[in-house]
């Protein structure tokens, strides 16, 4: 299963669905084949009439040449007739997958829409029924701590980080990570039960609907209280060119694992390589990192919680994420308009901020890389080339919602055991695992990848520099 | 016996031609043969629909099979045909 690529859009995961298309395309391959033999064949048929045959007493081996012709002809027939027939099987197969799949997935999103509502308008019951029993288990806690002393108390938050630790399986478990994209789909659902508000009024405001409330206003809720409290809030940001190289600093080959290999993973934030067209233009290419610090406030770090919330919400405050705005100052300072093409990559934090940037129109986006982003609700363009990849096992890009107003090509890969093994709390979620990921990638002979991989590459262009940007959070 | 000598060596340009046809598709439908579907449908589909692509590939492989079978045949054929006739017009010239 670590090798499987599930290729689809936003609306099609299933790997049946893809390997029925998949299996499909090349019995069709097949039949074209067969066709173009059946075209040759004909006229070989009738180079050698029985005219001449019989008026040149012809050796016997003529004849038996004819015969195996005929013969060809008859498996060939009957070949061509199999191809269409599974040609047409398959693709109907897959039809018939794709629709269960996507009603399916509409009934799945509509009762989870449902529950959400419900557990919202009854959640002031439910805080009153459960309140009396937290304040006194919070209460009690709160007690059983300070009685510890403080030696006991370190080795017992110790053990428990542990313990989470090694229990965070978990939270690798892609029906867990499913679980938590209908959760974040259902947020606006459980904020409408919440408010009182009718649910046919909700359904349709919500992402089933005309998407008015969403992610971003769930999102803009956690921020907006949090802000009460001091926490994400946002802050002005400084950029600043560290190094300069002519040519590319680091990986000079092409495909999607050279493109994760570019994506800064120090301290820089962002990576711009400039290129010279044939016709002396320039284009860019820019990688953006994931989030590099898990604070909510009072950090230095523009690649933080405070940035994803905000990006998520599109802008906090009035505000955007100060990542986006450290992401536009280096564009501009490295030359790039809105009429200069520009390709976005990014990993995680930096993939929502691409597809945000591509979403903007601020800037000519030629084309979109993501590594696990949650970057579903984003509107990207549907002619902008757009290739998100996801782990199933990777919680992040589930934060971010399906996939409802754009058309990716999404490849999704469910990691192995062996994989999900290691230090990090979300192996999935890891760069690492998403270069092997790209590698399978670039070595698929998948036409819906390899087009989109074609649109990607461009057309040839000599590098020029690779410059590395880091960006600061400065005091409000 | 070969009889009429401009006939036979019609014949025999026409064999060639065939011939030189013949081995070109000989060639394209062993391509073939070796870039089939897979000979089990994916892994999660099940039932009758899975039983009736494994019949039908089966048969296609079987059939094409057949096929470059058939054109190797006609290939040697011709070939043999193009020998015997090539040395009829030598014996000939001889005579």
């Amino acid at each position: 299963m670590s090798d499987d690529l599930i290729i689809g859009g936003p609306h099609s995961s299933e790997v049946t669905t893809s390997a029925l298309r998949h299996e499909s395309m090349r019995c069709r391959r097949v039949h074209d084949d067969l066709g173009s033999i059946q075209l040759r064949l004909r006229t070989i048929s009738r180079t050698i009439g029985p005219g001449i045959i019989a008026a040149a007493d012809a050796p016997r081996s003529v004849l038996l040449a004819e015969s195996a012709i005929d013969e060809a002809a008859r498996s060939l027939q009957t070949a061509l007739n199999i191809s269409q027939l599974l040609t047409d099987g398959l693709a109907r197969a897959a039809d018939a997958y794709q629709w269960a799949d996507d009603t399916a997935s509409r009934i799945s999103q509509e009762l989870s829409a449902r529950l959400a509502w419900t557990v919202g308008w009854f959640f002031p019951v439910i805080v009153a029924l459960v309140l009396p029993g937290a304040i006194l288990g919070g209460a009690l806690s709160v007690g059983t701590l300070l009685a510890l002393g403080e030696q006991r108390r370190a080795t017992l938050f110790t053990a428990l980080g542990a313990g989470m630790h090694r229990n965070s399986a978990g939270l690798s478990d892609p029906r867990f990570v499913e679980l938590v994209r209908s959760g974040v789909m259902s947020a606006d659902d459980f904020g409408g039960g919440l408010a009182r508000m009718p649910p046919e009024l909700v359904h349709l405001l919500g992402d089933e609907g005309i998407g008015v409330f969403g992610v971003d206003t769930s999102a803009a809720v956690i921020g907006t209280v949090a802000g009460a409290v001091g926490l994400l809030r946002e802050t002005p940001v400084t950029v600043k060119r560290i190094s300069t190289v002519p040519g590319l600093l680091t990986s000079v080959g092409s495909g999607i694992e050279s493109r994760a290999d570019r994506i800064p993973r120090e301290a820089d934030q962002i990576r711009i390589d400039r290129y010279t067209t044939a016709d002396g233009s320039d284009r860019f290419e820019v990688y953006l990192a994931g989030t590099k610090d898990l604070a909510v406030g009072g950090d230095s770090e523009p690649w933080d919680m405070t940035s994803n919330v905000s990006a998520l919400a599109n802008g906090i405050g009035g505000d955007s994420a100060g990542s986006s705005r450290a992401a536009v100052q280096a564009m501009r300072d490295a030359g790039i308009s809105s009429t200069t093409p520009v390709t976005i990559t990014g990993y995680s934090q930096g993939g929502l901020l691409a597809a945000d940037l591509a979403a903007s129109g601020d800037f000519w986006v030629d084309g979109l890389v993501t590594f696990g982003a949650p970057a579903g609700q984003v509107a990207v363009p549907h002619d902008i080339p757009y290739l998100a990849i996801e782990h199933t096992n990777d919680l992040v890009p589930a934060l971010g919602g399906t996939f409802a107003s754009s058309e990716p090509v999404i490849v999704r890969r469910e990691l192995s055991p062996a994989e999900l093994a290691g230090p990090a709390v979300l192996p999935a979620h890891e760069l690492s695992t998403y270069s092997a990921t790209a590698r399978l990638i670039d070595t698929s002979s998948d036409e819906r990848l390899s087009g989109l991989l074609r649109r990607l590459e461009g057309s040839a262009a000599t590098p020029v520099s690779s410059t590395l940007y880091r960006a600061i959070r400065e005091k409000p | 016996m070969i009889t009429d000598i401009s006939t036979t060596e019609c014949l025999r340009i026409l064999l060639e031609q065939q011939l030189r046809e013949l081995t070109i598709l000989r060639g394209r439908a062993w391509h073939v043969a070796t870039r089939m579907p897979s000979a089990l449908p994916p892994g999660e589909w099940r039932g009758p629909a899975h039983d009736a692509y494994t019949v039908l590939i089966d048969r296609l492989n079987h059939q094409v099979k057949c096929l470059a079978h058939a054109l190797d045949e006609a290939a040697s054929a011709s070939s043999q045909a193009v020998a015997t006739l090539s040395m009829a017009r030598q014996v000939d010239r001889v005579g």
